[in-house]
């Protein structure tokens, strides 16, 4: 509102320097130039500019010292233009006495030294004024340097000086604003409890008031509390309140209170923040003044009288616009049809003659007259008025106080008629009466009179002797007034005065009332009149005049501009210091008042004050100011109505629900539970989030008990337990609970807590939870699991052990190694955990886990057996299932160690068994075959003992061809070396003996078997066809089993034919390399062929189409050719006969194939040789 | 015929076996001719050399047996000495009712194989001249008439005139003339004679 002062701001003084600046250029000009352009145009131009700009300008010739001034200097000083002759002395003489040493010393340094000329200083001018100024010269010099001429200005910069004083103060005033609000601000939140104050706010209600509720500080009526509700159910999004608060010092005090909610993004109301204003003091003068106002208006509704308000209408005749009861009574209408009518309707014989005359009484001095009024039923009655014109503002109001006189009349001759009655009237009403005769200068009084004067029969009751009853302040005005007005103008006496009572001194009031009475020629006779003690009255109108400066007094302590309005015209009746100041006027409109603005404001909000009766607030933002308007009805025909300037509470306001608004949001927003909560354990801040985990609503939970709804019962005592401790200061402020959901589920919240501090104690908690529900289920799973699993671990009677995956693949150190697996293997964990994977294993391993490590890392999982070393030495056999694990980021080897002793021997056994099932099948075999066996033995003996016989006999005979006989002797080497063989081969087929695995051709062992089966073949009459492949690639076998299974699937084949025509009997065996790495053998035959019924039966044990036979001849076939990792089947031939086929891994192929060496009934084995197990290390 | 040396042919498909058979008989003197399977035998063998045959029973392809089948019915009367290494009865009796010579067991001792080779070739000799007087029955053996021929039948199963007439129907006169004019034709005086010839000419 700095406008408002009318001064200039810095851009005028901007514009006023260089406006000076051109003048003393001019005026320098106008120097050098003398005379001839004096009276030019121009030069009075610049005169008048200089006078405007208070800018003077002079010359001093240094030589002559001669001074020329312009006509401003002259008025700057205080002079008329030319009405002195200067000199140098003389304007140091007006050069105020502080000053002048400054300036004689400028005026000799800018003379002799040339120094710039440029100070300021204050003169003292003619009439005494004190001014500041501001001169710069320059010197003009001669070509010799010695100085001619000073060419200078003078400004008068009083105004100046006095502007910037101002600027500096109200920037000062600004900063100070700025600094501190002196405003209480403070946010509630939606249960009205206090979250953030200023420092007003914290001052006025003490540092704990954060966390309070509102209701805390409230004084009294509560009710004011339940009044602000609505702004908490969303409307209206701004509320005025005043309410009586208790202030930190436990002082009652009234506050203004600007609520405004606040409201999240869905409209929901969050909050409130409130800008208080300590209005107790302003409170105080309006309740002054609404008790002044209502006091007067209680006298004017009150008053017997019948007082009516008129103002002028355009045609002079009074308009009447206000009537009290009593004038409505009196006259018979109502209000309305009173209002706003010309009098002239009351009083129908009125012309405008008397009616001018009655005006000017009521301008003037006021003064009383007696009237004739109409009732509106027509009839008429007498009254005495007394009019008085009061200025309100521009205007001017009739106060009339109309007294029917018709029952005065009757009263005072009912008075004359009983004197008794009338003195004890007049004693009773306090009015005394008295009769004046002027031409004997005495003066009668009446007993009451006697009474109110305080004076006795003997008093000198002459006008001398009532000049000196009336107070001596009034002595000379009432004496004047009597000689002036009631005598002089014949009026009606009737002035209220002071006297002083004769009886004990005391200062009265009277009301004198009287009428003089004249004779025919004019001289005065006598007069009549009363007295009435009004003092009382007089006082009370003093105090009520008191009370209203006081108003008077508040309205203007108001730091902004107060007016006090008429609602219809918006006429200023009254108005505050401000508003005087900011140029509003008595009489003027209000709009007109306010500067910048020329029409009515469009938001003026008076008409609904008006209408609604209740004060109307308002804030508007205009010429780049928030104002706070209000308009508040304080009569009928009365509002106040002031603005104030709120634009840095409105920016501090804005930055603040900013803030909050962000804070608010943050909490809103925020992805954890923020709760607040008070001592009691009820909700006071339950956010978003929170609403979204807990399933209630803020409003469902308000001003519930948190631990009640939302714990679980078996969890409050710990849970309440652990509020309460946090409550008094405990740690940590951590820690999780449960709470039941709306839906009844239960969550599990992680809350950091912290205490909101209140009074120096704790008030509640603030808590921000995370719902950890998943967390804590997947912890309490994991657990479970790790449970299970560490007892799965631990209780596994199968060995468990991690260890690193070394660069190459092979084990590393042992990251864990279960129960199990220590006793297995004789150690502690301790001691396993820092052994050497390498210290347990059988020297196989080494290597296996090397070959195990491709497998591992392309599969991620291998199976190997092998044997580990116990602390004792001895070797277990286990059986290890490895995969790769990730552990904590590494890549580990775990490996389930199966002890797996039992089942080797099991297997063994088992290995055993078969085995001597196989030898068994050998030997009946060989049973089976023994004849042809003989057979075979016989050849060879029969060729020998040919041989031996047919040597004898050729030597008997003296034969001596001794080539002869040595070849007959080689043939008989021969045969016995044959026999031999077939004798070993029988034996080798029927010896009990270990597996024996070494690279076999298969050819070999097809020949071999041809030779076994031979006497079979030729004495079944059955032709062997040979398809033998030629390269084979040799089989890791055990020869005697692969024997045994071609001596069965050929006999089988020879049987088969036993029907067969002999020319038919043809038995092909066939080797072939099937698939790489892998050798096939088909055996053929021409029989029978195989009923496919027996198909599945064949291969079973003991199943027999034979007479004769045990029937495991196939069974035991197909257990080797597996144990080979091989495959035996049959073929139905074609038309008829079958063919049998096996196959056999060469295991060159790859590392797949290399487990064929072991075969998967558990015979051990080692990578590099042969490892015999079976009869010979169990036997 | 006689004129021919006989003989040994050894059937055995090992070499060694019948190499040592050779020598033995060559220690004899005998001409010895080897043969691996039978068919090379009856593919290289002409009936009209005398000798005996040392066959194997057990050979590859075509045993022992059915070799001596395919001689009969090829009418070689060659003696045939079955060796076979381990004695089967049955195929023992088959053989020898089918007309082998003998039947010998490995090893075979030197002597009794070298005497037996002796007898076998004594048999073909004998055998050889019996094919002549055959012969000349079978010629008279034609002239019989039907009834003549009924009569010979029942003659050579044993029966007396009385049994003939009666099996006939014919008189008791009538059998005894019939039966005098078999004698007759046939050049026996008596009935043993009558059997006797048929049996050297292997018709009983």
């Amino acid at each position: 509102m700095h406008d408002r002062l009318g001064r200039p701001g810095i851009e005028e003084l901007r514009i006023l320097r260089s406006r000076v600046a051109h003048l003393e250029r001019a005026n320098a000009e106008h120097q050098r130039t003398p005379e001839t352009l004096q009276a030019s145009e121009e030069y009075k131009l610049l005169l008048v500019a200089e006078q405007v700009a208070h800018v003077g300008s002079y010359s001093r010739d240094l030589r002559t010292d001669a001074i020329r001034w312009s006509d401003e200097t002259y008025r700057i000083l205080g002079y008329e233009p030319r009405e002195v002759s200067p000199s140098f002395e003389f304007i140091a003489g007006h050069v105020h006495p502080e000053d002048r040493a400054k300036f004689l010393e400028a005026n000799r340094a800018v003379v002799e030294e040339d120094k710039p000329y440029d100070i300021e200083y204050r003169i003292v001018r003619k009439d005494g004024a004190i001014r500041a100024v501001r001169s710069r010269a320059s010197v003009e010099r001669d070509p010799a340097g010695r100085p001619v001429r000073m060419l200078g200005a003078l400004q008068d910069i009083t105004e100046r000086e006095q502007t910037e004083e101002q600027l500096r103060a109200l920037s000062a005033r600004h900063e100070a604003i700025l600094a501190e609000v002196p405003d209480i601000i403070a946010e509630v939140d939606a249960n009205k409890v206090y979250t953030w104050i200023n420092q007003a706010g914290l001052e006025f209600f003490g540092p704990d008031v954060l966390g309070k509720e509102a209701a805390f500080y409230f004084e009294g009526a509560q009710d004011t509390y339940k009044i602000v509700e609505p702004l908490f159910n969303g409307s209206p999004r701004v509320f005025y309140l005043e309410s009586w608060q208790r202030r930190r010092d436990g002082e009652k005090r009234l506050l203004a209170w600007w609520c405004r909610a606040l409201v999240d993004a869905e409209g929901k109301v969050t909050g409130a923040l409130s800008t208080a204003r300590d209005i107790t003091e302003r409170k105080k003068a309006e309740a002054t003044l609404l008790a002044s106002e209502t006091r007067y208006r209680t006298i004017f509704e009150q008053a017997g009288d019948y007082v009516l308000m008129l103002e002028l209408g355009p045609d002079g005749i009074p308009v009447i616009t206000d009537a009290n009861e009593a004038a409505l009574l009196a006259h018979g209408y109502s209000r309305e049809e009173l209002l706003g009518k010309p009098i002239s309707l009351l009083d129908p014989e009125l012309t405008p003659e008397t009616n001018a005359e009655r005006v000017r009484i009521a301008r003037e001095a006021g003064g009383l007259f007696p009237v004739r009024h109409r009732r509106k039923d027509g009839s008429f009655f007498d009254a005495e008025v007394r009019a008085k014109a009061l200025p309100l503002g521009a205007k001017t109001v009739f106060l009339t106080v109309e007294r029917d006189i018709t029952e005065r009349k009757r009263a005072e001759e009912a008075l004359r008629e009983s004197e008794c009655f009338f003195r004890e009237s007049q004693r009773v009403a306090f009015i005394g009466s008295y009769q004046t005769d002027f031409t004997a200068g005495r003066w009668k009084s009446s007993e009451t009179l006697d009474h109110i004067f305080g004076i006795d029969k003997r008093y000198d009751r002459s006008v001398q002797g009532w000049l000196e009853i009336v107070h001596p302040d009034d002595r000379e005005m009432m004496g004047q007034y009597l000689k002036d007005e009631v005598i002089g103008k014949r009026k009606l006496f009737d002035k209220e005065y002071r006297i002083i009572r004769k009886s004990d001194g005391e200062t009265r009031w009277v009301h004198g009332l009287g009428r003089v009475d004249f004779d025919a020629q004019g001289n005065l006779l006598s007069m009549i009149g009363t007295i009435q003690d009004v003092t009382e009255r007089k006082r009370m109108e003093e105090a009520l005049r008191k009370e209203t400066a006081i108003a008077q007094t508040f309205m203007d302590a108001l730091p902004c501009v107060a007016l006090l309005l008429k609602p219809g015209t918006r006429e200023i009746v009254a108005l505050n210091k401000a508003a005087r100041e900011a140029g509003a006027q008595l009489g003027a409109t209000c709009f007109g008042s306010w500067p910048k603005f020329d029409k009515a404001c469009w938001f003026c909000r008076a008409p609904q004050a008006w209408e609604t009766g209740t004060p109307q607030t308002l804030e508007v933002e205009a010429l780049g100011t928030v104002w706070e308007a209000h308009w508040v009805p304080v009569t009928k025909e009365l509002y106040l109505h002031y603005a104030l300037d709120i634009t840095e509470h409105k920016r501090a306001e804005d930055a603040l629900r900013q803030a909050k608004e962000y804070a608010e949001t943050l909490i809103q927003t925020a992805n954890v539970m923020i709760v607040g909560l008070d001592t009691a354990g009820n909700v006071t801040v339950f956010n978003d989030a929170a609403e979204t985990i807990c399933g209630y609503t803020r409003a469902e939970l308000e001003g519930k008990n948190w631990f009640e709804v939302l714990v679980p019962k078996d969890k409050y005592p710990y849970v309440w337990k652990e509020f309460t401790r946090l409550l008094e200061g405990g740690l940590p402020k951590t820690f999780e609970n449960p709470i039941l959901t709306k839906s009844g589920e239960e969550r599990h919240i992680s809350w950091q807590n912290s205490e909101l501090f209140e009074k120096g104690g704790i008030a509640g908690t603030i808590s921000f939870g995370v719902d950890v529900t998943e967390r804590k289920r997947a912890e309490k799973r994991l657990q479970e699991s790790e449970e299970k699993y560490r007892a799965l671990f631990d209780n596994s009677t199968d060995g468990i052990v991690v260890h690193q995956l070394t660069p190459d693949g092979s084990p590393g150190r042992f990251l864990a190694a279960n129960d199990a697996l220590c006793k297995m293997l004789g150690y502690s964990r301790e001691e396993m955990l820092v052994l050497s994977p390498r210290e347990l294993d059988s020297p196989a391993w080494a290597q296996t886990a090397v070959l195990d490590a491709a497998q591992l890392k392309a599969q991620g999982r291998t199976r190997l057996e092998i044997e580990m070393k116990r602390k004792d030495g001895r070797m277990v056999p286990v059986e290890i299932n490895a995969c790769l694990v990730v552990l904590n980021g590494e890549t580990a080897i775990l490996s389930n160690v199966r002890d797996i002793t039992e089942r080797k021997r099991a297997q063994m056994e088992v290995q055993r068994h078969q085995e001597e099932l196989r030898r068994v099948s050998r030997l009946s075999t060989l049973g089976e075959m023994a004849s042809g066996f003989a057979h075979e033995l016989n050849q060879p003996l029969s060729a020998i003992l040919s041989y031996v016989s047919a040597s004898q006999r050729s030597i008997q005979a003296q034969d001596t061809d001794s080539e002869r006989l040595i070849k007959n002797l080689d043939q008989v080497v021969s045969q016995a070396k044959r026999a031999g063989e077939i004798i070993k081969r029988v034996r080798a087929f029927a010896q009990r003996r270990p597996v024996r695995v070494s690279t076999i051709d298969v050819n070999e062992i097809v020949r071999e078997v041809l030779a076994f089966v031979r006497s079979d073949v030729v004495h079944k009459e059955v032709e062997v066809a040979l398809e033998l492949g030629e390269g084979l690639p040799l089989v890791p076998a055990d020869a005697i089993q692969l024997q045994q299974v071609l001596v069965n699937l050929v006999r089988n084949a020879i049987e088969a034919m036993e029907t067969t025509e002999p020319q038919d009997r043809r038995l092909t065996i066939r080797t072939s390399l099937a698939a790489p790495g892998t050798v096939k053998v088909a055996v053929s035959d021409r029989g029978v062929g195989l009923d496919p019924a027996v198909l599945p039966l064949l291969f079973n044990p003991f199943f027999t189409t034979k007479a004769q036979g045990l029937g495991v001849g196939l069974a035991i076939s197909r257990s080797i050719v597996e144990m080979h990792k091989g495959q035996l089947w049959a073929e139905p031939g074609r038309g008829r006969g079958c063919t049998f086929a096996f196959t056999l891994p060469t295991g060159q192929h790859n590392h797949k194939e290399h487990h064929v060496d072991v075969p998967p009934d558990g015979t051990s084995y080692h990578k590099n040789g042969q490892h015999d197990i079976g009869e010979d290390d169990h036997a | 015929m006689l004129e021919l040396e006989p003989t040994v042919f050894i059937v055995d498909d090992e070499e060694a076996v019948r190499g040592g058979l050779a020598e033995l008989v060559r220690t004899i003197k005998l001409n010895v001719e080897t043969f691996a399977t039978g068919q090379e035998f009856l593919e290289a063998y002409d009936p009209s050399r005398p000798g005996c045959l040392l066959l194997d029973v057990r050979l590859p392809g075509k045993s022992g047996l059915r070799l001596q089948d395919e001689m009969i019915a090829r009418g070689i009367t060659l003696p045939i000495i079955f060796i076979s290494g381990h004695a089967d009865l049955p195929m023992a009796v088959d053989s020898m009712k089918k007309g082998a010579f003998d039947f010998m067991e490995k090893p075979v001792g030197d002597q009794v194989l070298l005497d037996r080779i002796n007898a076998a070739l004594a048999e073909d000799q004998r055998r050889r001249e019996t094919n002549g007087e055959v012969e000349a029955f079978q010629k008279e053996l034609g002239l019989l008439t039907a009834r003549e021929h009924e009569v010979l039948d029942l003659l050579k199963a044993g029966q007396s005139t009385n049994a003939i007439a009666e099996a006939l129907g014919i008189t008791q006169k009538t059998a005894q003339v019939h039966r005098t004019r078999v004698l007759e034709k046939l050049h026996v005086d008596s009935v043993p004679a009558l059997l006797t010839a048929l049996h050297r000419v292997n018709m009983m």
